[in-house]
């Protein structure tokens, strides 16, 4: 009775007759002297410590040397204690096989955990006459539906106003085999996503999900409908990374994701997210391959993207341009008439039978046609409200365009010449030295992910950036005394310049505890930065912001603990392939708590020397409580 | 910061529960007018959340809704989903969604330059209206295709 119940474990809450009726299917097929053969055989060759089998039942090791799965989820395992013991899972996986039963197919071990079997079979060559086959009908209409055959990793870039995907997203494209080769868009997507809480807000998604409080769950979806939503409604280029895993590979790892379709796991928004489970798939796909040992404490998207090229798993690499990225370069194709037209057209300003528009030639009027169609798709996306406004005007230039017989009329939108694998790594480590008010001291500096203004810029999104538990310390020569100079806890800032056709807010929130001057001299303080303004382009190279900036500080040594104060932030960037700049002018007027006027003005000059190594300078002179302080920093950043 | 407020919205709003309904079956889009789909998908990208019910059960729905679906019901599904970017490409006479519809319509590599000279002449009778179901659209795209000496084959 016992072993009926290990074998059906996970339908506890089946009625007891249906108990009894499974124990004698049970005990119809079950041949016990070959399940203890078979489970000889495999204790003898150690199956239970192949990388084969823990990557299957996704087990690590522990801290005590023992294993654990990832896996948070009872239904997953066929012996009781099979979160922790590899060795008895195996032994009673190896017996849930003799499990026919003629209901439910899941029901039947052999269709829950086909590629546990098939690696299994593999490795003891099952004799089908002692261990019969289970048919089961909806695991192979599942099958001859996808038709696997080859797998692309699609990194969509990072998306800074999206929490989560904020340092970007990895996810799998399963191609079929038959007619859809040739089509990747309806090729399937193999998603791993956190199912959020639909009453959870964006800010409460964030915190909850740093701490596995959400279950993660394993989707297919058309990959279409992946590209809608990444492509054209958050407007994030896509990378897709042709990947050498063969047909029968391809085949194992789909019969990996079907063992997990109703599996949770808790989803960690820095270690086990969907990137890192893209990584533990291909590690079944594959045995023996390793890289999800890489990502135990953190599995930012773009680095596990280029453990999989080191790992030399990436056949070829293609670039899809997001909605945004088609207008920009489109944009500049055009001269400022066409474009003024564009615009123009798109505030109902000017009508596609305007002279203006009409006496242009057919290639040009074909482009601003096109332009203002794409232009307007963005708008309406951007905003849903506007949709049913626009959906006349969007038919009629389509009409328009229908009308016109050429082809061709746009150069090819260039792929980025640094793809985001070839970026900078996301951990950084500085070493520096520097000079306050006449004190010099040495600088170290550890910032676990992942980039801001002045780190190397090729590869990232321009103009944002993310430190996340940068921690910057100091040892002064004269008082011989290590201080904290700064620990910054999440620090986000987006610059995106406006222009005639985008205009995005630009914004900025810092947490942290930083050193600073207060009446009692320079203390550590808690502070909140919030920004928000406005950017602009200058020139070719250059973005200007002017932002409104609130500020509240906390600390014991501060008078009534705390201060808090409006102002505003002037900045000044320029980013590129050897040198970035920032220039920053900043006031603070603190009237509430301890009161004191802030100014700071500094320069940042980096020199990039490699993609993984950069020098930096900072100079700044603040006056804070009618006092100025002036210091210069020199640092040199490994990225690693 | 407005991706955000937006989001922040719509995961307050009892719209988020329901599924986007854009890989379902049945042919319930319309070209421009269709608000469904998109709102929720804001919500699922930009969380990178998924719905309780847009588990594996999907994959039944991407080409058709049976396993018998021909490949027509695939062309179906597909225009249902894409109709926007069907009707783009359609209308300058290449790209990439227009090129997926042909080949699950099962135009030929040697037919396909004619299907898209074709459909890009006629898109107004194709595309007839800006709030045009996809129904409507398969069902004119056939049409027009009939008249076609290349084309006619593939809806006899």
């Amino acid at each position: 009775m016992s072993r009926c119940f290990k074998a059906i474990g996970y339908s506890a809450r089946f009625i007891f007759l249906l108990i009894i009726l499974q124990c004698q299917v049970v005990s119809a097929y079950a041949d016990d002297s070959y399940l203890s053969a078979l489970q000889a055989k495999s204790v003898e060759d150690e199956l239970f410590l192949d990388q084969g089998w823990l990557a299957l039942v996704h087990y690590k090791k522990t801290l005590f040397g023992g294993y654990e799965s990832q896996t948070d989820d009872n239904k997953f395992f066929n012996a009781d204690n099979g979160r922790t013991s590899p060795e008895d899972e195996l032994l009673a996986t190896l017996s849930s096989f003799f499990t026919h039963s003629n209901g439910d197919e899941n029901a039947n071990s052999q269709c829950r955990f086909p590629a546990r079997y098939y690696w299994l079979n593999e490795k003891l060559n099952f004799d089908k006459l002692k261990l019969k086959k289970v048919y089961c009908p909806k695991l192979e209409k599942w099958r001859d539906q996808l038709k696997p055959h080859s797998l692309d990793l699609i990194f969509p870039a990072a998306f800074l106003n999206g929490p989560s995907s904020m340092f970007g997203h990895t996810l799998l494209r399963v191609n079929s085999h038959d007619f859809r080769k040739e089509l990747p868009l309806v090729s399937y997507a193999l998603n791993y996503a956190a199912d959020a809480d639909a009453s959870d807000s964006a800010l409460f998604f964030s915190v909850k999900g740093l701490i596995g409080g959400y279950p993660g769950i394993f989707a297919i979806v058309p990959y279409y409908e992946k590209l809608n939503e990444y492509r054209d409604i958050e407007n994030r280029d896509i990378w897709e990374y042709s990947l050498n895993f063969t047909q029968d590979e391809v085949l194992q790892l789909m019969r990996h994701a079907w063992e997990l379709r109703y599996i949770n796991f808790d989803y960690f928004y820095i270690t086990e997210n969907c990137s890192y489970h893209m990584l533990s798939f291909m590690e079944v796909a594959r045995p023996g391959l390793k890289l999800t040992h890489l990502f135990d404490s953190k599995a930012i998207p773009i680095d596990t993207v280029r453990a999989v090229v080191d790992a030399n798993l990436v056949k070829q690499r293609n670039y899809r341009p997001s909605t945004t990225t088609v207008i920009e370069h489109h944009a500049a194709e055009l001269d400022e008439i066409e474009n003024s037209m564009v615009i123009g057209f798109n505030n109902h300003e000017i009508n596609l039978d305007d002279q203006r528009i009409e006496s242009l030639v057919e290639k040009n009027y074909a482009r601003v046609i096109e332009q203002a169609y794409d232009y307007s798709r963005f708008l309406s996306t951007a905003n849903p409200a506007a949709r049913d406004v626009r959906a006349k005007q969007n038919w009629r230039l389509l009409t328009a365009r229908s009308e016109l017989d050429v082809k061709k009329i746009w150069n090819d939108i260039p792929v980025p010449s640094v793809s985001p694998e070839e970026s900078h790594e996301t951990a950084r480590f500085a070493i520096g030295a520097g000079d306050l008010e006449g004190m010099s001291f040495l600088s170290l500096k550890l910032r676990p992910v992942y980039h801001d203004l002045l780190d190397p810029i090729d590869g990232y999104v321009s103009t944002s950036q993310i430190n996340f538990l940068d921690l910057q310390i100091r040892y002064f020569d004269k008082t011989e005394k290590i201080e904290l100079d700064k620990l910054t806890v999440i620090n986000v800032l987006s610059l995106s310049p406006r222009n005639e056709y985008f205009s995005p807010i630009s914004w900025g929130v810092d947490v942290g505890v930083e050193r600073m001057n207060s009446r009692r001299g320079r203390i550590n303080v808690a502070q909140l930065k919030v920004d928000g303004g406005l950017s602009y382009p200058v020139g070719e190279s250059w973005v200007f912001s002017g932002l409104f900036e609130a500020r509240v500080k906390a600390a014991n040594r501060l008078s009534k603990g705390y201060s808090a104060g409006l102002g505003l932030r002037l900045n000044l960037l320029s980013q590129g392939s050897y040198f970035s700049t920032q220039l920053i002018l900043n006031s603070v007027s603190f009237r509430a708590g301890e009161e004191s006027n802030y100014h700071r003005a500094s320069i940042e000059q980096s020199f990039h020397l490699d993609r993984n190594l950069s020098v930096r300078l900072i100079a700044e002179r603040i006056k804070d409580y009618e006092i100025y302080s002036t210091q210069a920093e020199l640092f040199l950043s490994w990225y690693f | 910061m407005k991706k955000i407020i937006i989001a922040s919205l719509l995961v307050l709003t009892p719209l988020a529960v329901q599924a986007g309904n854009s890989a379902g079956c049945g042919l319930g889009s319309t070209l421009f007018k269709g608000q469904s789909g998109i709102a929720p998908n804001i919500l699922a990208a930009t969380t990178n959340g998924i719905s309780g019910n847009q588990t594996f059960g999907m994959t039944t729905g991407t080409l058709g809704c049976n396993q018998n679906d021909t490949v027509t019901a695939a062309a179906d599904t597909f225009l249902d989903a894409n109709m926007e970017r069907v009707a783009r490409d359609m209308s300058t006479g290449e790209g990439e969604a227009l090129e997926t519809l042909a080949t699950l319509i099962g135009v030929e590599a040697a037919d396909k330059a004619a299907f898209y000279t074709v459909s890009q002449s006629n898109f107004k009778t194709i595309f007839s209206r800006d709030d045009v179901s996809s129904l409507e659209v398969m069902t004119s795209l056939k049409a027009v295709m009939s008249t076609d000496a290349a084309l006619a084959k593939y809806v006899a």
